[in-house]
């Protein structure tokens, strides 16, 4: 086993509609933030990562490793884009920990960005499916919709769960209420949640994410390396990456019962077989997971082995996942109160839980996490990533 | 024998009320209700549908003649498209005959002369006629289509004469750019109507050697019972021979696929021996006698237009009639599409075509180059999908941008094998279930990349199995 993977650098800029800021500055101002959390210049930095999902949608930016350069005036070093969906940010993190992990660098950059709101909500990832996708198979379809039909086959199997979904939905606004870098600061009733208009049925306007601008980095070096900058510094114990079918056809397999994704119990395995996690419920402190729709957190609870299926509603009404209790999700709000400016996401959720390993996180800190988790999933939940987090000392 | 082996008709699912469409002009209310074709439907998709859930492919078909005033297209042949959606072979001739109310009635008569040297072939009329909102015709016009299958075995209905006259137009008409067909002084077209139709019919008489009373039925394709009136008279016909069609009443004056939607509901009542005969006017006139033979006993067994009339959807506020024929947009969709991607995937898209793996029986839709389930790239065989199935899931989509909303995508498995996820049409969201039967209808998507863009969407099988 090569030497274990170190984070020393965390930023992040608040998820937000940045109408004042470009894309270029939003990667800037986190980039510098992690960079010096890490004491270090720019010069130190050998090789970068740029995620960002849906370059050309919103401008011309984030579509190469260019975009990172150019932003920070950082040249002559190997810089690469990547996207994948909703785990972009998780993916460019992966890439640059088997970088480290080889011993090609040292100390490396990644930068996870998103600039969706230079155009009205319903003309950015909405319009990139209704305009750009496949003529035939991409007409009709939208992110609420995909798992708007996930949730009515749950509701289905397992009986209704529009008041769990709800549930979901008032948790992480209550958590995101704590969190000053949150896109929505409000807290929400579950009366507001139920009774909110109807994106894609079941699916109402307070279980979806916003639609937000915003950027989130991290500085990763060897932990030898930490040690020696006398840095603090949290480690990657663990992250996998699986896909499992493709975008226009996943919905023609059928196999598929749309109950849950195959794609986050893999990635789940892999990362937990890496870090020795062999009772999640029990071992992991504090996670943060793909929120999109509210449905999918409960979804993710089952594929993540935090319960078993159908039983994510249980853990709501026990208050497992609520800041206070045994297993607190997604303690930033996430993706329902950060917001989700897609290739950042999966760097944020990476800094949100460093800052708990490393007892930065204020109102809303975790006492005593030693352990945390990070899941994003992508696509229709073909493709998604976990990451295993761990406090050392 | 040569003449008539069978009709297929398609009425929309959809109605609007006579009395909402006054009431929006402040008129007295009226009886009656009148066809409309969905937002997504036009005279391409509802030929096709004349046919869709009949066979898959229509690879006996020696030609295709389509008939209509209102092709989505002034250059490229509707025919074509819908012969290639039926699974005709690419020796199947196509033709179109547009532009006159007596498309219909020329492309029989075509057809029938190409049976001289053909065995099968297919003539669909379809209309879907636009009209400026407020305008008389809106009370008048309905939309359908309807095909009617000419051949040598088992005819139904033998030709016994056809007869032709050619005039001016001087009842409606409608130029290329205009976005409504106009029409003229009722009397003075009634009176070049009237002249013509006399005509035609007394020539049916005299080339066939027939006496009016030899004629069981007379039908005057038009939306004026009055005209038919005094045409049958001057004919010699008397008032039972005149046959009054309900269909003027239920779905309105079908332009083009008229005439042959009241032959099919004629042919319902007729009996072996019976002579019919059909009058049609549009530039000029044309008028035919058939003679029914003992095969239309199969014929009404399997006909599906008393179902169709009594399957719909009544829609009594005006303004929903405008939005549900496409009329008013909430919001337009021109996505990217082109030509490229449209003959790469018209097997899967327009045929609804899937691939089954030689190996392991798996059956794909849309086609890929190895198996999704076993990973052989060996023996994939194109096969007809079953255009029937059960819903697995659904959304109600309000996010989604295009004519109405919300848009309903449901996931349907498909009876025989194979999984799709596509658009609902023709639904209330009390019929859309978990569990429930669906059918798959050929309709139009947008209009990306400046052409009408075709799939299939699922819309449920109601009582009846419409």
């Amino acid at each position: 086993m090569s030497e274990r993977v170190a984070i020393i650098g965390l930023g992040a800029t608040r998820f937000t509609e940045h109408f004042d800021k470009s894309y270029g500055e939003l990667v800037e101002d986190a980039a510098f933030k992690a960079l010096k959390m890490a004491n270090l210049e720019l010069n130190d930095i050998e090789a970068a990562w740029l995620g960002t999902c849906y370059a050309y949608e919103y401008g011309t930016e984030g579509n190469a490793g260019t975009s990172l350069a150019e932003a920070l005036g950082i040249y002559g070093i190997p810089i690469s884009r990547v996207a994948n969906y909703c785990i972009t940010g998780l993916d460019a993190i992966r890439n640059a920990v088997y970088s480290v992990q080889a011993g090609a660098f040292k100390r490396v950059l990644v930068v996870g960005a998103e600039k969706m709101r230079d155009v009205p909500p319903r003309d950015s990832l909405v319009a990139t499916h209704a305009e750009n996708g496949h003529p035939i198979y991409a007409k009709g379809r939208t992110a609420p919709g995909m798992f708007g039909i996930m949730a009515n086959r749950y509701f289905e199997t397992y009986g209704n769960s529009k008041n769990e979904m709800a549930m979901v939905s008032v948790k992480n606004h209550y958590h995101g209420s704590l969190n000053p870098r949150a896109h929505f600061r409000g807290k929400v009733s579950l009366e507001q949640v139920i009774n909110a208009p109807m994106v894609a049925d079941p699916i109402g306007l307070l279980d979806c994410t916003p639609t937000s601008d915003g950027a989130a980095a991290v500085v990763i070096t060897t932990e030898s390396e930490a040690k020696a900058l006398g840095a603090e510094y949290v480690v990657i114990s663990g992250i996998g990456v699986a896909v499992t079918s493709g975008y226009f056809t996943a919905q023609f397999d059928p196999n598929w019962d749309f109950l849950s994704f195959q794609s986050t119990k893999l990635a789940a395995q892999a990362a937990y077989k890496q870090a020795g996690i062999t009772d999640p419920l029990r071992q992991i402190d504090v996670a943060e997971v793909h929120d999109c729709f509210t449905i999918t957190e409960m979804i993710n609870y089952e594929d993540l082995g935090f319960c078993g299926p159908g039983k994510g509603g249980t853990l709501l009404h026990e208050g497992v996942t609520t800041l206070g209790g045994c297993l607190p999700v997604n303690v930033s709000g996430g993706l329902q109160s950060c917001g989700h400016p897609i290739g950042a996401s999966g760097v944020r959720m990476v800094v949100d839980i460093a800052e708990q390993l490393l007892e930065k996180s204020g109102p809303r800190q975790v006492n005593n996490s030693r352990i945390g988790l990070t899941h994003a999933l992508g696509g229709p939940g073909s493709v998604a990533g976990v990451s295993i987090l761990e406090r050392v000392n | 024998m040569i003449g008539i082996t069978n009709i297929y008709p398609y009425l929309p699912y959809y109605r609007i009320s006579l009395e909402s469409i006054n009431r929006a002009w402040n008129r007295p209310a009226g009886k009656g209700t009148r066809s409309i074709s969905n937002y997504d439907e036009d005279v391409i998709t509802m030929s096709v549908n004349t046919l869709s859930s009949k066979k898959k492919s229509w690879d006996d078909l020696d030609f295709l003649i389509h008939a209509t005033t209102s092709s989505p297209f002034v250059e490229e042949s509707s025919a074509a498209i819908i012969s290639y959606v039926l699974g005709t072979g690419a020796d199947c001739l196509n033709l179109n005959v547009n532009q006159s109310l007596t498309s219909g009635t020329k492309a029989l008569h075509l057809g029938l002369q190409l049976l001289k040297e053909k065995k099968k072939g297919m003539i669909i009329a379809a209309d879907r006629r636009d009209i400026q909102s407020g305008e008389d015709l809106e009370k008048v016009l309905g939309d359908g289509a309807c095909a009617i299958e000419i051949g040598v075995d088992h005819v139904m209905a033998k030709v016994e004469a056809f007869s032709s006259r050619t005039d001016f137009g001087y009842d409606t008409w409608q130029l290329k750019n205009e976005a409504s067909v106009k029409k003229s002084d009722d009397k003075f077209a009634n009176e070049v109507k009237i002249e013509n139709l006399v005509a035609v019919g007394k020539d049916l008489l005299e080339t066939s050697n027939l006496q009016a009373s030899d004629i069981k039925w007379v039908i005057v394709a038009d939306s004026q019972t009055k005209l038919a009136n005094t045409i049958n008279s001057k004919l010699g016909f008397t008032a039972e021979q005149h046959f009054i069609s309900s269909l003027n009443n239920e779905i309105g004056y079908l332009g083009v696929s008229s005439g042959f939607l009241y032959l099919n509901e004629l042919f319902l009542k007729a009996n072996s021996g019976d002579r019919i005969m059909l009058l049609q006017s549009g530039s000029g006139a044309d008028g035919y006698i058939f003679q029914v033979t003992s095969n239309i006993e199969d014929f009404k067994k399997e006909n599906g237009l008393l179902l169709q009339l009594s399957s719909k959807t009544v829609i009594e506020n005006y303004n929903e009639g405008l939005v549900r024929r496409g009329l008013q947009k909430i919001s337009e969709l021109k996505p990217y599409a082109t030509k490229t991607y449209m003959r790469r995937e018209r097997e899967n898209n327009l045929r609804f075509r899937g691939q089954k793996c030689g190996e392991c029986e798996f059956i794909h839709f849309p086609k890929r180059p190895n198996c999704h389930l076993c990973g052989s790239r060996e023996k994939m065989e194109w096969i007809w999908l079953e255009r029937t199935g059960t819903i697995v899931t659904f959304t109600h989509d309000h996010v989604f941008p295009g004519d109405i909303e919300p848009k309903t995508m449901a996931v349907v498995d498909l009876d025989g094998g194979c999984r799709i996820f596509t658009q609902m049409t023709n639904h209330s969201h009390n019929q859309v279930k978990i569990g429930n039967r669906v059918r798959l209808s050929f309709r139009k998507l947008h209009e990306g990349g400046d052409f009408p863009n075709y799939f299939w969407k699922a819309l449920p099988i109601i009582q009846g199995g419409v």
